[in-house]
């Protein structure tokens, strides 16, 4: 039995925080509404209990991006890895959000200085993701 | 002259039907034929301008979420084959032929046009090198090579590889460079005779692309849209398959699962069955071409015979990806307006492996770019940078080794239809990359050996060689004419009758060999 009455009617709250996450704003609501489907067709291929803990840590966690990191290098929540991607996915379609996507105006230097940026963001955002993973673990 | 049957019409079922065509002979084609392009809208224009305009939800995924079912079943797919316009593709194969695999993951396809329709169009001459095991030489192809040529337009040029990829004439010229790989081509003109030495070479790739207008088809526009839909400049069969229809020279039969044959003195009869009613029909002929596609056509041999328990080899290409940046190209625009398949090809003559590998330099402007977020190493924001920063300085190869390179499949069929393929993990030793990989880094290609990947076997899309061409075939072997040991009207013309699997892209091979086999089995 699930410890989670329905998860499904989570699928909004998710969308919201994965948006927030990788994009970092309000999520679209065609995109919320396209997610929530497609979450919901994903959620059929889960076991009860993955997708328990899964929900568990998902509302619980302020800080998503740090812990799909953790959990991706660590191997414990593939699914949240599986939202992640499809969130990108279905964010990808949308005219207004081109620009995160597709580079229009070249820069070497802005280019370089953003993928370190992106470097050193990663090792700040994995050591607190594995911080969240274990303070989950012995809550 | 009595009728000659081809089953499928994939590129080997069709250019067996052009050779009879030139003949003068009508075939009758029976298919299963699905050919409904889907609902996606189709795309007018360039594809990033188009996406600046358009909600793409419908072109590149589909209310069907088929455009993610990787992600929903949490499986390894072919990209391209789930885009909503290209599903038909690969629609019903499923049902129409379930396979249990071990180890291998089989596409099949029941299109009009089969696998054609989603190839990337790479089209390569087999050398005599590349018939090596095979009871047949490259002057036994050349004539339908030629034909093959005129018929496609080929775009290519007379360069480093031509000795790899054969003769240069009837080559419209070849496609404009991307930004990127003009860099690599340009820095190997300048390294040509070291890297020569260290086993690799590099040149313009021949594909099926029109570099310039031909026979009413508009050349190249580089629009990025080839991998979501059809696109008139690149050459799948069904072009060819269209015309021969309309002119009446195939007497096609779609709607219909061919299962089996039996043969009499005088000819051939085809047992198949209505995929809408499961009706059964037969045909009778004084030939049959077998065209199914190497899965599809050992399974109707092995029906034939009610053989439920040998099991086949099926050779596959084994294949890494392996993705490559170019440094000084990291923070570039994109290159929106570039052809978005196969830039340059590669052949690397491995000490390492023993083996000639060929290999292809692709853009990675078509797909969407979310297909490479969860690809790169860092949190999901920074990859987000990483696709606008990175993602336009990268080219991916797909290096892909002869078919003898790992253990063939074993192939067999059970009673009441389910094919069984027991495969192996793709075998490829990244740790022996590493002449490569150097040769690479002096055209300036630098990758990390953890980014690498190998694609499950059963995706090179190749398969080949379980019912080889030999000189004194045995049991589900061919002879030379392509003709199946202990039948008399039966030939096998697609890639099932391999001798074996070269690196090369084999799909050109296959079609020569078709038109050749067509040619024989004419002659009766």
């Amino acid at each position: 039995m699930s410890l989670i009455p329905d998860p499904c009617s989570l699928c909004e709250t998710e969308g919201r925080k994965i948006y927030a996450a990788i994009f970092g704003g309000e999520i679209p609501p065609i995109v919320l509404d396209r997610f929530v489907s497609a979450s919901k067709r994903l959620n059929k291929s889960v076991l009860q209990a993955e997708m328990d803990s899964y929900y568990r840590g998902m509302l619980a966690c302020n800080d998503l991006e740090a812990l799909e990191l953790a959990a991706r290098y660590t191997r414990r929540f593939p699914l949240l890895s599986r939202k992640f991607r499809l969130m990108a996915y279905l964010a990808e379609t949308l005219p207004a959000n081109q620009a995160f996507f597709v580079n229009e105006r070249s820069s070497f230097i802005g280019g370089l200085a953003r993928s370190a940026a992106g470097a050193f963001r990663t090792v700040y955002k994995i050591l607190k993701g594995l911080w969240l993973a274990r303070r989950g673990a012995h809550a | 002259m009595p009728d000659i049957i081809i089953v499928g019409s994939g590129a080997a079922g069709t250019a067996a039907a052009l050779a009879l065509a030139r003949l003068g002979i009508r075939p009758i084609m029976l298919d299963v034929g699905h050919s409904d392009p889907g609902a996606g809208p189709k795309v007018e224009g360039n594809l990033y301008d188009y996406r600046k305009q358009h909600d793409t939800f419908d072109l590149f995924i589909g209310a069907g979420f088929q455009g993610v079912s990787d992600v929903l079943k949490d499986e390894v797919g072919v990209a391209k084959l789930n885009a909503p316009n290209m599903a038909f593709i690969t629609q019903d194969a499923e049902t129409l032929s379930p396979v249990e695999t071990i180890d291998f993951d089989p596409i099949q396809s029941f299109a009009r046009g089969g696998l054609g329709n989603g190839w990337g169009a790479g089209l390569y001459r087999f050398t005599d090198d590349d018939l090596a095991g095979f009871p047949l030489h490259a002057a036994d192809l050349a004539p339908h090579f030629d034909v093959l040529t005129g018929e496609i337009g080929i775009s290519g040029a007379d360069d480093d590889l031509a000795p790899y990829f054969g003769a240069t004439a009837g080559l419209l010229p070849p496609l404009k460079l991307s930004h990127n790989a003009e860099k690599v081509y340009a820095g190997y003109r300048r390294k040509r005779e070291t890297l020569a030495r260290r086993g690799l070479v590099l040149g313009r790739p021949r594909l099926g692309v029109l570099s310039v207008a031909k026979d009413g088809r508009a050349p190249c526009d580089y629009s990025n849209t080839e991998f979501w839909q059809e696109a008139p400049y690149l050459y799948t069969p069904p072009v060819t398959l269209k015309r021969l229809i309309a002119a009446g020279k195939v007497d096609y039969r779609p709607g219909l699962l061919v299962q089996s044959w039996t043969e009499t003195a005088e000819g051939v009869t085809v047992h198949a069955s209505d995929i809408r009613t499961g009706q059964p029909a037969a045909f009778t002929g004084g030939a049959l071409l077998l065209a199914a596609g190497a899965i599809g056509t050992t399974k109707i041999v092995l029906a034939s015979q009610r053989d439920y328990e040998t099991a086949l080899p099926l050779l596959e290409n084994p294949a890494v990806q392996i993705p490559f940046v170019l440094p000084t190209s990291i923070g570039r625009a994109l290159d929106t307006h570039v052809f978005g398949l196969t830039q340059l090809n590669l052949i690397w003559e491995s000490d390492a492996f023993g083996c000639r590998t060929q290999g292809s330099f692709l853009e990675l402007t078509s797909p969407m770019r979310a297909e490479f977020f969860g690809r790169f190493p860092l949190s999901a924001r920074a990859n987000l940078g990483l696709l606008r920063d990175l993602l336009p300085a990268m080219l991916l190869l797909q290096l892909f080794f002869p078919g003898s390179a790992q253990p063939p499949a074993r192939l067999s069929l059970k009673e009441g239809g389910v094919l069984r393929i027991a495969g192996h993990p793709n075998t490829v030793e990244i740790n022996r990359l590493g002449g490569l990989l150097a040769a690479l880094r002096s055209l300036g290609l630098w990758t990390l050996p953890m980014l690498i990947q190998k694609p499950v076997t059963g995706h090179a899309i190749h398969y080949a060689s379980t019912l080889p061409m030999s000189e004194a075939p045995a049991r589900y072997q061919c002879d030379p004419t392509g003709k199946l040991a202990g039948a008399r009207h039966v030939y096998v013309a697609d890639s099932a009758g391999f001798s074996a699997l070269p690196a090369k892209n084999m799909s050109f091979g296959m079609m020569a060999n078709a038109m050749r086999i067509a040619t024989v089995a004419a002659q009766g």
